[in-house]
């Protein structure tokens, strides 16, 4: 899963990274400050870090041009593994795959999301909050439990739905297929669609309504105004989450891999899974390396695109100072056309793969509703839970949850301070660099950390099979999305407190404690609560890097589907839903205490 | 005279009936009781493959049990989900080449894996003879490194509820009625096998793949029961052993029959090999050396439903001798060595697995 959505980073043009400036030649002590450490000790993380993260595409870079094995001395450097990747009809296959199950998965999420915002923030719709929360519940739920619900719904044979088309309502044959590029869409679609509600709420809720008045006011119907007023102001908000909703679609695993991978539809997340494991040889590192940088080439385009978008979007600003006011629409009597098409939403994307997951949970086999099957329910799948690896799992899974969030906005605290507070020359290009593990698909920075550590780290830092690599790539991976954060936050808070402190002695540590952080402290604890929360339902990442000594809880759901264990694997999908919700219910109960639903 | 003969085979029957316990328990050589002492120290092992392999998570504590009952030892065994065995294999071979520990103490894999596997040189070489000289015999143990532990014969499962037809051949699959309906393994599980000069050599192999694979549905692994008991596919083929199967349908009453493939008369085997790089070494060649005793077979039998074909005690022998009896001819011995004479077969089951990922398009 790739980071959640910043809503600020839609809005702030200042936020994309800029053009390093042009370095001059200065020494080391013009560049580090000379009396506070807290500025070298911010500096040299920062430097660090960024080491790290432009090693990653790099290693990748090289391995894909290697022969051979990786650690072999001998190795020549050729384009064998690209004539490999070029050469493969499968590999063409499971590009051209995963460009049309992200098209999917991106109309899907707009299709439920855009309107799903548009009636929170332009409507008065009733029980917004109750909206927002099932959004919110919506993008928490794990991709692989919707995933295997919706295989038990719509398989062509097996589908509750489509056996009760056929043998009920008496169709010749089964009228929808899961097993198919765009039934896989439509639920990533589906799981994706929260994310375009709150990124593009932000720019609905920002709009001036004048336009949209002064648009009817010349005989504009209510639709040709969402069509050539609200849309086109809200354009450059909704590229950026589409194009930041076909970034996950492309990285995206969980869902190709239960739905497709069995029915022969490889994407690229998969076909590099199958690389890196295959099943009649050791790991093709090299072709993997080479198929990463094809995709990190493409995802390269898209982030500048992304890019050049943000820097125009000032053109698009239509936030006022004096005459802005929010319009609301009064729904009157359609609120329950609004709460219907929005009740349709949950219930398909949540509410009847859960019940479906439910089902395969109780009984020794899946099987279609009959009285055999209700006979056969029980607990069997509960009792067999391997309860020593979920313990595992869970103790490796909460000290994630923990430390992830907090040492990924520690960085991401010294990377707005350098960028937008320190005088380091080229501080820019840290900016731009944080904003690299965005650009490219997790899954590569996954892979990319794995060739790092395997053959680059081993001897030097060993943590290859450790919880310490899983969290040295959740923080890269999280990077991004704290920085747009941190950054944000920090423009707004004016030079003058800083300063006002340092004239009074006050070194940059004491500034940082009790200037910054208790006013950056809301937007802190929302990224901390939502980063803990995505660390929790983890797989892309660490379905790459995990051994038996590292196991989090979606990879032991994960081991068990992949041991053929449906009903065990359902099983602990409840356990691991089970411990969301009073989670989930902290997230809602922190939000609304730091206010930061409203900002 | 008929009371002296009743007393004397009374004494007889309390003789051997007092004898039996001690000819049942299997006599342990100076060289295991050093091996279980040095075992004892590792304390703990991890067994690394599916749910289904072994009994998962249930096998690894019923071998923990009877391990410790038998050597009077107190050890414990964890067991850690794996994918496929080639998987596991990759991975115990990535450690290795990296210096770090194995995922798993004992690597349990097919002849055709540990053939790939073989030349890297990553599996520890013992005296297994010295352990149970009657049970570790030159028949059982390769290249004084890969143990057999159970036999496995070429077939293909099906869901006999919902198949279209009772299919008894490979090429019944290709009947219309199974188009779409069948599933096989990604790496093309057996076909280094059907493409054997045993079986039907790698031109038919190929034209059949080609043929097979458009009608194939999908891909799942050898023990997906649950796909199958489902309904999701309606086959498998072929089915790597069978053992899964017999342990689906035993268990949890589902849907399944097994068919072992006549044209394709050759007993292969699974192996287990303790890894250069285990955490406990000694503790993983104790298991692999249990596993092959009387007690041993009889765990893997309950779990698994399947055993060694070569002991005495052996149920899959029957199962042996039926598929000889069908085929009309004495099945050939495919292991490890007769991997390594196979290297057409091998390249055309690679050759096949490109086939099946390609859907038939190639």
């Amino acid at each position: 899963m790739a980071d959640s959505p910043a809503t600020s980073a839609v809005l702030e043009p200042t936020t994309w990274p800029a053009t390093p400036t042009k370095m001059k030649r200065m020494s080391l002590r013009f560049i580090l400050p000379k009396e506070d450490p807290w500025q070298i000790a911010m500096i040299v993380l920062v430097s660090f870090l960024s080491l790290f993260i432009l090693a990653i595409p790099v290693i990748v870079l090289i391995l894909s041009f290697r022969d051979g094995r990786p650690i072999d001395l001998e190795s020549t450097y050729s384009f064998m593994h690209y004539a490999s990747v070029f050469t493969d009809p499968v590999a063409y296959r499971a590009l051209l795959n995963t460009v049309s199950f992200a098209l999917v998965t991106l109309l899907v999420a707009f299709v439920f999301g855009l309107p799903a915002a548009w009636l929170a923030e332009r409507t008065d719709l009733p029980a917004k909050p109750v909206l927002y929360t099932l959004m919110t519940l919506g993008i928490l739920l794990p991709g692989f439990a919707t995933a295997m619900g919706w295989l038990f719904l719509l398989h062509p044979r097996i589908g509750l739905v489509n056996v009760f088309l056929t043998r009920v309502v008496g169709f010749s044959e089964a009228p929808f297929n899961i097993a198919t590029i765009i039934g896989m869409g439509w639920v990533q679609g589906l799981s994706l669609a929260p994310i375009a509600f709150i990124m593009t709420a932000a720019v609905l809720r920002a709009i001036d309504p004048a336009l949209e008045e002064s648009a009817q006011m010349s005989g504009a119907n209510f639709f040709n105004t969402i069509r050539k007023v609200t849309l086109r102001l809200a354009w450059p908000g909704i590229l950026a989450s589409g194009i930041y909703i076909v970034t996950i679609g492309f990285a995206s695993f969980d869902v190709p891999a239960i739905i497709g991978m069995s029915n022969r539809i490889f994407t690229f997340s998969t076909y590099l899974v199958t690389q890196l494991a295959p099943h009649d040889d050791l790991p093709h590192y090299g072709k993997a390396a080479a198929l990463s940088t094809v995709v990190m080439g493409v995802s390269g385009l898209l982030a500048l695109w992304y890019g050049k978008l943000q820097s125009q979007a000032h053109r698009y600003q239509v936030v006022t100072g004096k005459g802005y006011r929010p319009r609301i629409i009064a729904l009157r009597g359609r609120a329950w056309m609004a709460w219907t098409f929005l009740s349709v939403y949950f219930v398909l994307s949540k509410f009847l793969p859960l019940l479906i997951v439910i089902w395969a949970a109780s009984l020794p086999y899946f099987q279609l509703p009959s009285a055999t099957a209700f006979k056969a329910m029980s607990w069997a799948n509960f009792e067999s839970i391997p309860w020593d690896m979920m313990m595992m799992g869970l103790r490796n899974t909460s000290l994630l949850m923990i430390l992830t969030p907090t040492l990924t906005l520690a960085c991401a605290i010294a990377f707005s301070w350098v960028v937008l507070r320190s005088k380091v020359p080229g501080r820019l290009a840290f900016d731009f660099i944080a904003f690299l593990p965005h650009a490219i698909p997790n899954i590569v920075f996954g892979v990319g950390v794995l060739l790092l550590t395997l053959f680059l780290l081993r001897n030097v830092i060993p943590f290859y099979g450790t919880l310490w690599i899983l969290l040295f790539v959740f923080v890269i991976g999280r990077i991004s999305y704290a920085t747009r954060m941190t950054n944000s936050t920090l423009i707004q808070v004016h030079k003058e407190l800083e300063e006002a402190a340092t004239m009074s002695g006050t070194g940059t540590g004491t500034i940082v404690r009790r200037v910054l952080l208790p006013i950056l402290a809301p937007t802190l604890i929302y990224a901390w609560i939502w980063m803990a929360l995505l660390t929790f339902r983890e797989l892309t990442l660490a379905v790459i890097l995990t051994t038996n000594d590292n196991l989090t809880l979606p990879v032991v759901v994960w081991g068990m589907w992949q041991s053929g264990d449906y009903g065990v694997a359902s099983a602990i999908t409840l356990v691991l839903i089970c411990l969301m919700v009073p989670l989930t219910a902290f997230y809602w109960w922190a939000v609304r205490k730091t206010g930061i639903e409203n900002s | 005279m008929s009371r002296f003969v009743t007393k004397v085979a009374l004494a007889a029957a309390v003789v051997i009936a007092s004898a039996v316990p001690v000819f049942a328990q299997t006599a342990l050589t100076p060289a295991v009781k050093e091996l279980a002492a040095a075992a004892a120290k590792d304390k703990e092992m991890t067994v690394t493959w599916s749910n289904s392999t072994m009994g998962g998570q249930k096998g690894a504590k019923a071998f923990e049990t009877a391990i410790n009952k038998m050597f009077g030892i107190n050890i414990k065994i964890s067991w850690a989900p794996g994918e496929s065995m080639p998987n596991v294999g990759n991975q115990v071979a990535t450690t290795a080449l990296n210096g770090l520990p194995s995922p798993t103490d004992v690597y349990m894999g097919f002849s055709r894996n540990m053939a790939a596997l073989r030349d890297r040189n990553l599996f520890y070489s013992a005296p297994w003879s010295s352990y149970f000289p009657d049970r570790l015999t030159k028949e059982v143990v390769e290249e004084d490194t890969y143990v057999k532990v159970v036999s496995a014969t070429l077939g293909f499962t099906y869901n006999s509820a919902l198949a279209p037809s009772k299919p008894e051949k490979l090429e019944d699959f290709l009947k219309p009625e199974w188009k779409g309906k069948y599933a096989t393994t990604a790496f093309g599980a057996g076909f280094d096998q059907i493409a054997a000069k045993e079986a039907w050599g790698p031109e038919k192999t190929i034209e059949f793949a080609k043929k097979f694979s458009e009608g194939a549905a999908g891909f799942m692994r050898c023990n997906e029961m649950g796909r199958l008991s489902s309904g999701e596919f309606l086959a498998l083929v072929t089915d790597c052993s069978g053992d899964s199967a017999r342990e689906f349908a035993t268990t949890k009453g589902a849907p399944l029959a097994r068919v072992v493939a006549p044209d394709v008369p050759l007993v292969s085997y699974f192996y287990f090999a303790v890894p250069k790089n285990a955490r406990s070494p000694n503790l993983g060649k104790l298991f692999v050396a249990f596993a092959l005793t009387k007690e041993g077979q009889d765990v893997i039998r309950k779990e698994t439903f399947g055993d060694l074909h070569l002991m005495p005690e052996s149920i899959v022998k029957d199962e042996v001798a039926k598929a000889e009896k069908i085929a009309g001819k004495k099945f050939a011995n495919g292991d490890l060595a007769w991997q390594r004479t196979n290297s057409a077969g091998n390249a055309t089951q690679q050759e096949v697995a490109k086939i099946l990922a390609a859907g038939g398009r190639k």
